[in-house]
């Protein structure tokens, strides 16, 4: 497509002036001044030369002598010389169509490669911001909880978690039962938000780390420590594939290790790599036994919770 | 030779009419998805900073902090000085959905050593009349405003009926990364929901 836009912009590149230069004169009051004025001047000249002409022939001429040309003679001239030119254009009448007809299909011709070339661009520009909405529109599935409990009496709440580390997947990579007093969950995760032009290009995704559940009635220094990491020690998060995580290596473990730890501590090197924030985020709700929550990082920032539907 | 010249600029004349006869309406068409593609973007970056914080000073078990609640323009709404037992503090909102955006509410204060249920209520630092201050603004309808009032009321009661709703509480992390007495914080809700604290 970008060669098609360089040709059409090759052959628009003497063709648009020139159309320009006509829709100025034929579509604008400017233009049409300047066409009528232009029309004058030819007048104008026109006539003074008739009249300097048949007064130069009178000096020459014995019959007049003096080179006094009479009003009747003025006006005959000024009604010649004015109508001259619309008695040549219908006498011409073929070839003034002609140049009219080439001139309107130079205009029709440059509008449409203009059209062409704008409709274009215009789908370059559709395709951009389609793909920086789903850019930013994207989140990612970090955990889902089932409430498998409720008990009334005791004021406790036994759940499972599943953390996911590719949402790619769809399968959960590990599960965490827990057993906590109170019914409004927190789910406390620390979280790194990039900024959105990172994001909006699509080579950046913000990375969060869940790592404990805490209630209502349970603080977070008492809250019970989640078990968010693979067989090998590698946090799932990092699971995800290499593309959609911006400068973590696949293969290289402490190279991961060490990367998401600078961009926590090394502030500077964080504002160099596009980090917005980074914080602790928990996700709450007062919930439901059999209803499954799952737990989203969004791309715009932050985390969110999100109630499934069980059939 | 003559015959493929004059086929040609007749193929391009017709062209030329159809693509001019065609091509405005499919501009039209483009521009328009070009115009609800940057509306659906500016709607995702919106962020609103109903509220601003400053840690005043810190112990080994306490934090004292000022809140300052904001109106859609920056204006200051009121403000809250408190010192509270931990060493994280956390600011907890309650996220309804109205539309398809969430609208984000403060709704209380607590630590890591004091449980949510123990916490400060921060609603009725920004209510005034049953209207919530954090979204006045210059240009707000009767309509809209009657309408915050109603969903006020119920984040008030703890149920926002059938609505999507969570909550979302921010926080900085003992030993990692802690607020720092002197900066001025802010908190951020986008309209997906999530809230972020960026240094001022």
């Amino acid at each position: 497509m970008e060669n098609s836009l360089e040709i059409l912009h090759q052959i628009n590149w003497f063709l648009k002036p020139v159309s320009d230069f006509l829709i100025f004169l034929v579509g604008t009051n400017v233009g049409r001044v300047i066409l009528f004025l232009s029309f004058a001047l030819y007048f104008v000249i026109t006539f003074v030369h008739s009249v300097n002409y048949r007064k130069s022939m009178g000096r020459n001429s014995s019959g007049y002598g003096s080179g006094f040309l009479p009003f009747q003679t003025k006006v005959y001239l000024f009604f010649r010389d004015l109508f001259n030119p619309i008695l040549k254009i219908i006498i011409h009448l073929p070839v003034v169509l002609g140049v009219l007809l080439a001139l309107g299909i130079l205009v029709g011709v440059s509008e449409a490669l203009q059209g062409t070339q704008e409709f274009f661009n215009n789908h370059k520009r559709i395709e951009q911001l389609t793909t920086v909405v789903k850019h930013l529109d994207k989140r990612y599935k970090v955990a889902s909880v089932k409430i498998e409990k409720i008990d009334y009496v005791n004021f406790t709440t036994r759940m499972e978690i599943e953390f996911y580390g590719n949402s790619l997947t769809s399968e959960a990579q590990k599960k965490q039962s827990i057993l906590i007093k109170g019914f409004d969950i927190y789910f406390d995760a620390m979280v790194l938000n990039f900024d959105y032009s990172g994001i909006a290009e699509g080579n950046k995704t913000n990375l969060v780390l869940p790592y404990r559940v805490f209630s209502e009635s349970v603080p977070a220094n008492e809250g019970i420590k989640l078990n968010y990491y693979g067989n090998d020690s590698i946090p799932l998060i990092y699971k995800r594939e290499a593309s959609e995580i911006y400068g973590i290596s696949q293969d290289d473990y402490q190279k991961r290790i060490s990367e998401f730890s600078r961009l926590i501590f090394d502030k500077e090197y964080a504002r160099k790599m596009g980090v917005r924030s980074f914080q602790g985020n928990a996700v709450h709700k007062r919930v439901a036994e059999g209803k499954i929550y799952e737990i989203w990082i969004e791309q715009t920032g932050g985390l969110v919770l999100k109630q499934t539907e069980v059939f | 030779m003559k015959k493929t010249i004059l086929i040609s600029i007749i193929v391009i004349i017709v062209a030329a009419l159809l693509i001019n006869y065609l091509m405005p309406s499919c501009l039209k068409q483009q521009e328009q998805k070009i115009a609800n593609l940057e509306t659906v973007i500016q709607n995702l970056k919106k962020e609103t900073m109903p509220l601003a914080f400053q840690i005043s000073g810190r112990t080994d078990s306490t934090i004292s902090f000022g809140i300052k609640f904001l109106d859609e323009n920056g204006n200051e709404v009121s403000k809250y000085q408190q010192t509270i037992k931990g060493r994280e503090l956390f600011f907890d909102f309650f996220n309804v959905k109205e539309g398809n955006n969430y609208l984000a509410f403060p709704d209380k204060v607590f630590s890591d050593a004091v449980s949510p249920s123990q916490g400060i209520d921060l609603k009725p630092l920004y209510e005034k009349d049953g209207f919530p201050m954090i979204y006045q603004s210059e240009n707000i309808s009767e309509e809209v405003r009657k309408s915050l009032i109603d969903l006020f009321a119920t984040v008030k009661s703890g149920d926002a009926g059938n609505r999507d709703q969570f909550g979302n509480a921010v926080h900085d992390l003992d030993g990692i990364k802690t607020f720092e007495p002197g900066i001025t914080y802010q908190i951020i809700t986008h309209t997906k929901g999530g809230i972020e604290i960026i240094e001022k």
